[in-house]
């Protein structure tokens, strides 16, 4: 039994329009068409027949998707793939912002710290130890115990939708199939 | 920086030299000054460069010959020499790193000036790094010994002789040189006892600015995948999943349980309980990694997981982790008994619905944790003698005292990652105490080591053999709560790795076989109905549902 789920390709199957025969030879193929889309860096789910992931963003890291929307695509699937897209932007929202003010804090409090440390003498090498820094991460984590908490029971929430409603989707597409 | 372009007057040393290649690593400006040099040269500018055959052979022609050193750079191909008056030595040490030399040129008006500049020499390496850029220095490569030209800039040229010319034995890798400049000089050269620093300022040098790439695209721009099951990768994909290197050390830990219960030894029960812890042990790794996805891609230490790339999708992941489990107790139950199934479904639930979310919530998951670790040798056990002896509670307990000191100085350097995804563990929220249960918990394993014999699990030559190792795992431990920093930590994280399956060893081979299935006599046995267990055991095989 083929574990066929929602927009995943598997290779060795018998896609048209596409050089099968081993993996080997249509992973090669890929490798191709990536330097194909090298020009415009950005990929096109439509043209790839599946979802794409990119690379991490450089501010929240979290990994951008572009989902396909099939020809055919029904009500179900629909949904599935709006809640997808919800979730991931509502990560990228709260990681962009979250480590911004991570970033910025860090910056205050070392300047903060370089200051009572050593004054405001130039000329000496200018170092914080770990132990210092460490303040910084507690009081940091502290006080930002209740955002966290927040967002454990959003994400909880939002993971266990998007599974169930993967789950669904897998169910529907069998019993298509199976019809 | 100055300008030295030269061409020889004497045509012929040029030309007798031309054929001896050499290889110059030209030394970055920081580099320069942190070594209290105050010279440093753009590649550009030096215009030579060459391939050392050997130090030795290069100085000692060089001087013995006619004591000139001359260099051409491949692509300009300007020229330049440098007189040494000081290596008259050929048996010198040329490890020690900075010699002074003269070097000769022409300003340009005819005239030969000699100023004095100092050499960095580095050691043999096989490191290659080819940079070139006009701005920076350029470094080539070397196969063997190398010499680090750096030259006079115009502007200190004057204050050249007033400097303190100290040579300062340096002993480095040019490959250790080229990725840490700054630190890697700082600290060999710097007689002052470590720090544990983790943040320097670095001088704002409009020289030191990195070139910028103009148009170019970002590293990883190109990285759009499309999400493809390729059926050849997914085994070890799977196996990422799954934590393998962890799962395996589970596996380890349930046969050593195994191999200490007083049962005999059945292959194919010793076979259904590793399988079977190993199965469960994946389904739960792979649940956790389901939960976390976002937080695993903030840390540098998860963010290569397999579903914070996309590799496979949640779904496909949690269908897994589904059919390990199933696969994982199902093989429990009927290949050992009924005990140790439920022993790895609890082990399943605290570690997939307890530990992972109080991970987040407060730093008593580092408990819940030891207890998730301690219960794998108890399946193993179970499985074995279908009972939970003081044997078993022994192993269980070694487990547990030996996650402190092992997780407690794993998480002493990840407090910046920890801080930022919003992870609750001690090493961030409460640093004494960290170190101090870290501490107690090393004390605490030579007293369980020492209880073993006391209650009849092992003979007394294991307390004697584990001394060593959990004396040196306390010392450490004290190093860890006395010092606190990096080092000490990450001393003790290494040694905990060795130090497990060294206590796990020993206590296989000190168990205490005083209770011999194959005896006539009837055992005097701590349990009095083990024999009633065994067979229990055996039903369970057949009965149990």
């Amino acid at each position: 039994m083929m574990l066929r789920l929602p927009y995943t390709k598997v290779t060795t199957l018998h896609v048209p329009g596409r050089n099968l025969g081993t993996a080997v030879s249509v992973y090669a193929h890929h490798k191709t068409k990536r330097k194909e889309t090298s020009d415009s860096p950005d990929i096109d789910p439509q043209k790839e027949k599946c979802d794409c992931i990119g690379p991490p963003d450089p501010l929240s890291n979290i990994r951008v998707y572009k989902y396909y929307v099939p020809p055919d695509e029904t009500d179900l699937e629909c949904r599935y793939r709006i809640a997808r897209t919800e979730t991931q932007e509502w990560n990228q929202k709260f990681w962009t912002h979250h480590n911004s003010k991570f970033k910025k804090m860090k910056e205050e409090f070392i300047q903060k710290k370089l200051r009572e440390k050593y004054g405001d003498d130039l000329n000496m090498r200018k170092t914080l130890s770990a132990e210092e820094m460490s303040q910084f991460y507690k009081r940091f984590l502290d006080d930002h115990r209740h955002i966290h908490m927040e967002y454990n029971k959003e994400w909880y929430r939002r993971n266990f939708h998007d599974l169930y409603l993967a789950a669904k989707v897998w169910l529907e597409q069998k019993l298509k199939t199976r019809r | 920086m100055a300008l030295h372009s030269y061409t020889p007057q004497n045509k012929s040393r040029v030309a007798d030299h031309c054929s001896v290649i050499w290889i110059w690593y030209l030394a970055m400006y920081n580099l320069v000054n942190s070594l209290g040099l105050n010279v440093a040269v753009r590649a550009s500018e030096i215009g030579h460069v060459g391939k050392i055959v050997s130090c030795r052979s290069v100085i000692s022609r060089f001087v013995s010959e006619h004591g000139v050193l001359l260099c051409r750079h491949r692509k300009c191909s300007s020229k330049a020499i440098f007189t040494n008056n000081e290596c008259s030595d050929p048996s010198q040490d040329l490890s020690s790193v900075i010699k002074q030399v003269e070097l000769t040129t022409n300003n340009g008006a005819g005239i030969m000036q000699c100023s004095k500049v100092k050499v960095l020499l580095i050691e043999k390496s096989l490191a290659l790094k080819a940079l070139v850029s006009n701005e920076g220095p350029a470094v080539h490569h070397a196969r063997l010994g190398s010499v680090v030209h750096v030259k006079a800039d115009k502007a200190t040229s004057k204050d050249e002789k007033t400097k303190n010319s100290q040579e300062v034995e340096v002993q480095l890798q040019v490959d250790e040189l080229l990725k840490r400049t700054k630190s890697s000089i700082e600290n060999a050269s710097d007689p002052k006892p470590y720090e544990d620093i983790e943040f320097i300022e670095e001088s704002r040098d409009k020289k030191r600015e990195k070139t910028e790439l103009v148009g170019a695209l970002r590293p990883n721009a190109l990285d759009w995948k499309p999400q493809h099951v390729n059926i050849w990768k997914l085994g070890s994909q799977y196996s990422s999943l799954a934590k393998d290197r962890l799962t395996g050390l589970v596996v380890l830990t349930a046969m050593a349980g195994y191999a200490m219960a007083p049962g005999p030894f059945d292959p194919v029960t010793f076979v259904c309980c590793s399988v079977g812890t190993g199965f469960t042990s994946s389904a739960a790794n792979t649940i956790n990694q389901f939960f976390e996805v976002p937080y695993d891609s903030q840390m540098d230490r998860t963010r290569n997981r397999i579903l914070v790339r996309g590799l496979l999708t949640p779904f496909h992941a949690m269908c897994f982790a589904t059919v390990c489990s199933i696969l994982g107790v199902g093989i429990l139950n009927y290949g050992a008994n009924g005990y140790a199934a439920g022993l790895g479904a609890l082990n399943l639930f605290l570690y997939t619905s307890v530990y992972t979310p109080l991970k987040r919530i407060s730093i008593v998951n580092t408990w819940v944790g030891s207890v998730v670790g301690a219960i794998p040798p108890l399946i193993g056990w179970v499985g074995s003698s279908g009972g939970l002896e003081t044997g078993a509670w022994i192993m269980a307990g070694i487990l547990y005292t030996w996650q402190f000191p092992h997780f407690n100085s794993l998480s002493w350097n990840l407090r910046p990652d920890y801080s930022r995804a919003g992870y609750r563990m001690m090493s961030v929220t409460n640093p004494r105490m960290c170190k101090a249960v870290a501490l107690r918990h090393s004390i605490g394993m030579i007293t369980i080591c020492t209880l073993a014999p006391v209650l009849g699990v092992t003979t007394w030559t294991f307390a004697v053999d584990s001394l060593p190792f959990n004396g040196y795992l306390t010392y450490l431990a004290w190093r860890f709560y006395k010092d606190g920093d990096s080092k000490s930590s990450r001393k003790l994280f290494m040694f905990s790795l060795i130090h497990l399956p060294a206590i796990l060893m020993l206590l296989i081979i000190s168990k205490n076989h005083g209770k011999r299935k194959d005896d006539d006599v009837a055992p005097k046995d701590m349990m009095p109905n083990k024999v009633n267990l065994v067979s229990l055991s055996q039903d369970s095989l057949e009965n149990v549902r």
